[in-house]
């Protein structure tokens, strides 16, 4: 298959938006957008509010106390990271059990995402942990709505022990990076969001947004480094300049890990 | 000393506080470093609305060794193709990490 044909029947099979989400998108696209129409629109359709609302209350975000209203919820987080959680929902669907490590990851990620924001004290951690959280919805899509593809990636990554992009490479001559391009483009993702995702394995490609894309890069690779166990051995790759630009340090480092450690240790994505 | 951070509904009296509990606003120490939970602390502290704790891990110093161990060995396995500066400084800030929870009196 074509790269063109591949990108065609890609966004031919992406979920379609529901109404709600596509209302909340126009409102928070308009110039002035107000957070109380937008927090309206998402309470009138009960199950998305459960849905964000779990999001919100989710380990990543770490707020100290229960967030019970999605108006509450809109004003915390502010309306990119609104919108990316409505994203969210759309690319994971019900987690199953097919896409149950993705979800762990990508949960994983915007945990790890939001720590180095905080560690770094970069504003914008609302929104880096919500990129983390779709930083890989490439592979989702793959795995939802192509299969067989996404099969003998899987199969190949774990014969030549090789990064996923690598494997992604030789089977569909593209990698997920690729696939996230043409999402955000087809889902018209605000900015920073976009750059963050797009550009997570290769920070040169990035803009403006350089900072956030070697946020996700260093989040996605810590998420795998913490969890390696002895069938979990590959990580992927991260770009060099990552240190630079966000000037890591060991003590830096070690900051990071330890709260990573804190609240990633004993965490059990089921339980939310 | 290992810790872990545990949902309070699976607190059990024996458990050992590795850190101390503030009340909501942080202002005040509920329940100091060290402490052995009872049924009653735990409670105490539901009504306060403690949603997690941090307590000690229960485990033995061979069992912490080799759990340091088998972490520092993957860490080696994981990184035999990676190259680079950057990497190098993350896989022995980890090293470094690891090492400092799985030793004792830390």
């Amino acid at each position: 298959m074509s790269n063109l044909l591949l990108k065609e029947k890609l966004i031919e099979r992406l979920p379609s938006i529901p109404k709600v989400v596509h209302e909340v998108w126009k409102i928070i696209e308009q110039k002035n957008a107000e957070p109380a129409k937008v927090s309206e629109v998402i309470s009138k359709d009960i199950s998305l509010s459960a849905k964000v609302l779990k999001l919100v209350n989710s380990p990543f975000y770490g707020f100290p106390n229960r967030i019970s209203s999605i108006k509450h919820a809109v004003i915390l987080l502010g309306l990119d990271a609104i919108r990316g959680l409505l994203i969210s929902t759309v690319v994971f669907g019900d987690i199953n059990e097919e896409i149950k490590d993705m979800w762990d990851h990508a949960c994983d990620c915007a945990t790890i995402a939001g720590i180095i924001a905080k560690v770094l004290d970069i504003k914008e951690s609302d929104e880096l942990t919500v990129a983390g959280l779709l930083h890989d919805m490439g592979k989702v899509i793959l795995k939802n709505y192509f299969p067989e593809l996404e099969a003998k990636i899987k199969t190949l990554q774990k014969i030549e022990n090789i990064p996923d992009s690598e494997a992604e490479k030789k089977v569909i001559g593209i990698s997920h990076d690729t696939i996230n391009k043409w999402i955000t483009e087809k889902w018209h993702f605000p900015p920073i969001l976009t750059e963050a995702i797009v550009f997570h394995h290769n920070i040169s490609g990035a803009g403006k947004y350089r900072l956030f894309s070697a946020v996700i890069g260093l989040a996605d690779f810590l998420s795998y480094l913490y969890r390696l166990s002895p069938d979990k051995l590959s990580l992927p790759n991260m770009d060099e300049k990552i240190c630079g630009i966000l000037g890591l340090n060991p003590k830096v480092m070690d900051q990071i890990f330890s709260e990573m450690d804190k609240t990633l240790y004993p965490i059990n994505w089921d339980e939310f | 000393m290992p810790t872990i951070t545990i949902p309070l509904q699976k607190a059990e009296p024996g458990m050992v506080l590795a850190e101390d509990i503030y009340t909501a606003n942080g202002k005040m120490i509920l329940c100091k470093k060290g402490t052995e939970l009872t049924e009653d602390i735990i409670y105490r502290m539901e009504n306060m609305g403690i949603e997690s704790i941090v307590i000690e891990e229960d485990m033995d110093e061979e069992e912490r060794k080799k759990l340091l161990q088998e972490k520092l060995e993957l860490i080696e396995k994981a990184f035999i193709n990676k190259k680079g500066d950057c990497l190098q400084m993350i896989k022995d800030a980890l090293k470094a990490f690891w090492n400092k929870k799985f030793t004792k009196n830390e």
